[in-house]
């Protein structure tokens, strides 16, 4: 089930070719703002999980399977994001590769 | 939620219960002491727990609410036995009195003996709990690994 | 905040009930370490009641920022946790008022240590099979 919801999640960002269609007219979000968005997203994740990793280090906070997660979320995030980020990137060059 | 308190909380158990072996220890050592530093047979002595709430590592009432309670044991006294002493006719002991009695430490025995089991059940259950949670905090730190 | 994104389904609900069980064990070591002491009585949560009543209220709880030393947005544990003072199931033989029946504590503690360490695993594996699934099995 998280299979689907993850590949849902890159299918919806690698319709770039259809969304470049869809653009003009389409009422919902444009494909740069689901990127926008996302990325805020993964920036927020990574500022909690160093907010964590403070608390811990300086002895505030010793909850340790609480950092362990924020952690852990940040980085799968960041993951998604890059790999996110190659394919688009594959998609443009195949893109660019279409002889018109 | 804090692991640095749960260790906190185990090892004030630890603490109180090696002090209440410490005074058990002296009065079996001084069952038949009938002298002391005061005057008079030496007086069975005995820990007083309480349970405290450690305020100091929460830091703000919300933090304090939402880790939820959690009470360390602390010593808040060491008092004598109030019973009084025991009468021993022996007219020979140089601590003897007019009549011929000497007053002997209010130390049973048996008592302090129960006493020690317990005192070291206690401390394993203490120890038992200090590493259920280091366990707990290795088995966290391996998540994602 | 809201699980958003990859995050959902039981990964929220794993966090809410790995902080519930630590704070029981600090409530099931707090009893053990006062075990002796005169007047105590035992105290515990009942995790199933207490995790209904976060999952129901989870949803909508938002933690604001009204200093700098507060804690973020990120949700943390579930609102106020009720500990209750242990049911009693028959006369405890102690004179000192104390209530702690040091076999139920031991066999808890126990149980507790287990249920963590499994919940410890299980959002563990969960986080691989993300990382497996972003990763393309490669």
């Amino acid at each position: 089930m998280k299979e689907i919801a993850i590949q849902k999640n890159i299918e919806t960002s690698l319709s770039f070719p259809a969304r470049m269609k869809q653009m003009p007219e389409e009422p919902e979000k444009s494909f740069g703002e689901i990127l926008k968005s996302s990325m805020g997203r993964v920036n927020q994740l990574s500022k909690e999980a160093d907010q964590a990793v403070q608390a811990l280090a300086t002895g505030q906070e010793t909850d340790i399977h609480g950092t362990m997660i924020a952690i852990e979320k940040a980085s799968i995030s960041f993951q998604l994001m890059m790999q996110a980020r190659n394919k688009i990137i594959d998609a443009y060059k195949e893109i660019t590769r279409m002889s018109v | 939620m804090n692991f640095l308190d749960a260790f906190h909380i185990s090892s004030s158990g630890l603490t109180a219960q090696r002090l209440r072996m410490n005074l058990i220890s002296g009065n079996l050592a001084n069952i038949n002491t009938t002298r002391t530093q005061q005057g008079g047979p030496y007086k069975k002595k005995d820990a007083v727990f309480a349970a405290h709430t450690d305020r100091q590592s929460f830091g703000n009432m919300l933090k304090s609410q939402m880790t939820g309670k959690s009470f360390e044991v602390k010593v808040v006294g060491i008092i004598d036995d109030p019973r009084p002493p025991q009468l021993k006719y022996d007219p020979q002991h140089p601590d003897a009195d007019k009549n011929g009695y000497v007053a002997m430490p209010n130390i049973n025995l048996i008592e302090e003996m129960v006493n020690m089991m317990s005192a070291t059940r206690s401390y394993e259950a203490n120890v038992t709990a200090v590493k259920a949670t280091k366990n707990m905090a290795l088995k966290a730190l391996e998540i994602g690994r | 905040m809201e699980p958003q994104g990859i995050f959902r389904g039981t990964i929220p609900l794993l966090e809410k009930t790995l902080d519930l069980r630590s704070i029981r064990h600090n409530l099931i070591i707090s009893n053990v370490a006062n075990m002796d002491t005169p007047n105590y009585k035992a105290f515990d949560i009942v995790i199933k009641e207490e995790l209904e009543k976060a999952m129901g209220a989870g949803k909508n709880i938002k933690l604001e920022k009204t200093g700098p030393g507060h804690l973020s947005g990120r949700e943390t544990c579930p609102g106020n946790v009720k500990s209750r003072a242990a049911g009693t199931q028959q006369f405890t033989m102690k004179g000192n008022g104390n209530s702690v029946d040091i076999d139920r504590e031991m066999a808890n503690l126990s149980e507790n240590n287990l249920m963590y360490n499994a919940l410890a695993q299980i959002i563990s594996r969960k986080f691989e099979g993300l990382k497996n699934v972003i990763k393309e099995g490669r």
